[in-house]
């Protein structure tokens, strides 16, 4: 399976090719810290549980607490 | 009609509290300001309220001087204080919260008193070139349903802010406030802006079926999450929040130099004294605490 990835920190965007189950799997193959970001697959936010499948598009936002 | 009929809390007055005050003063919109800061050189850059005669001021009180010049037909409350569980009751009264904190831990307090008291309640933020805004609407997804168990491991003092996106998060905030108070079609997404590449996204959010605030579990307004010492966001200002004797404190520190004394406040070189809080300027947190116990006591 695929998932494109965007990652907003870095203006990057990845292409993931290895079976990851869910959203937790993902950020730690990318080796991001799951506290300090929010993401969205499809243009939805989820929570860490969320399943993954081919072709799934997820952007990974940091948490912004500034003001 | 509406808008001068109602009363918007903005809890912060930084960069986004200054421009949501202001655009809202300008449209008639009674205020309620709360900010627990002084104002800094290093603050001007962004913090459009203010002005180089203000540094030293407190931001609130600096605050309501400002609007009221701008519209003197609104009515400003000020209030000078670190808002928390035990005084977050003067919100009781107000149509709508706009969040404009530099905190996560203040953002979920008032997240949890939005839902508890089913006020709306606007979330905005920004950093660097990247900003977000979320509606918060009493039934609906609440902060906690997104944010939950999540840290932001920058601030304006280590990643910096641009005065350009701080500027079109308070717009968007704004532009939300005013469709919430007059009762029109508000936002339902989280939105997105990045102005390295001038995108602006919406994400659909849900809510989340095992967020406890949603729930009725309101652990930072039960004060189980209280924090006794924090540093203040783009400023070297880090807060005690203790109980303070000012007289006898005025006493202690005005035979050893010299003591600014004012109704809300005394000042003794770089520590300012509250009733309820300290605020210390330095250069880490071991520097604070060491001016702490030298000055103030344990």
């Amino acid at each position: 399976m695929t998932i494109k990835v965007f990652i907003e920190r870095y203006s990057e965007t990845k292409f993931i090719d290895k079976d990851v189950k869910n959203i937790s799997e993902l950020l730690k193959e990318l080796n991001v810290n799951p506290e300090t970001v929010v993401t969205a697959r499809n243009n939805e936010l989820v929570t860490l549980d969320a399943k993954l499948k081919d072709g799934d598009e997820v952007r990974i936002l940091s948490v912004i607490s500034g003001g | 009609m509406l808008l001068n009929k109602s009363t918007a809390a903005i809890i912060g007055l930084g960069a986004l509290g200054s421009l949501v005050s202001e655009l809202l003063a300008r449209a008639g919109v009674n205020l309620l300001i709360v900010d627990r800061d002084v104002v800094e050189l290093v603050n001007l850059q962004r913090q459009t309220l203010f002005r180089e005669k203000d540094i030293g001021l407190l931001k609130a009180k600096s605050g309501e001087k400002h609007l009221k010049e701008i519209n003197s037909n609104v009515k400003i409350d000020s209030f000078s204080i670190d808002l928390n569980n035990e005084n977050i009751n003067i919100l009781k009264n107000v149509n709508l919260i706009l969040d404009c904190t530099d905190n996560l831990e203040t953002r979920f307090l008032l997240n949890e008193f939005s839902v508890k008291n089913r006020k709306p309640m606007i979330y905005g933020a920004a950093i660097r070139d990247k900003g977000t805004v979320m509606n918060i609407i009493p039934g609906k997804v609440c902060f906690n349903c997104i944010f939950n168990n999540t840290a932001s491991n920058e601030t304006c003092d280590t990643s910096g802010v641009l005065n350009t996106i701080t500027s079109l998060v308070a717009t968007i905030q704004v532009n939300e406030a005013i469709k919430i108070l007059t009762k029109q079609d508000y936002e339902n997404s989280l939105i997105r802006i990045d102005l390295k590449n001038n995108d602006l996204i919406k994400l659909n959010i849900k809510r989340n079926p095992n967020c406890n605030v949603c729930k009725g579990v309101y652990e930072y307004l039960n004060g189980k999450k209280d924090k006794d010492l924090i540093k203040f966001c783009g400023s070297n200002y880090f807060q005690f929040r203790k109980k303070q004797n000012i007289n006898e404190l005025r006493k202690r520190l005005s035979r050893i130099g010299k003591i600014i004394d004012n109704k809300d406040f005394i000042k003794f070189n770089n520590i300012i004294v509250f009733k309820d809080r300290v605020m210390v300027k330095a250069k880490n947190e071991n520097q604070a605490k060491a001016l702490y116990s030298k000055y103030i006591g344990d």
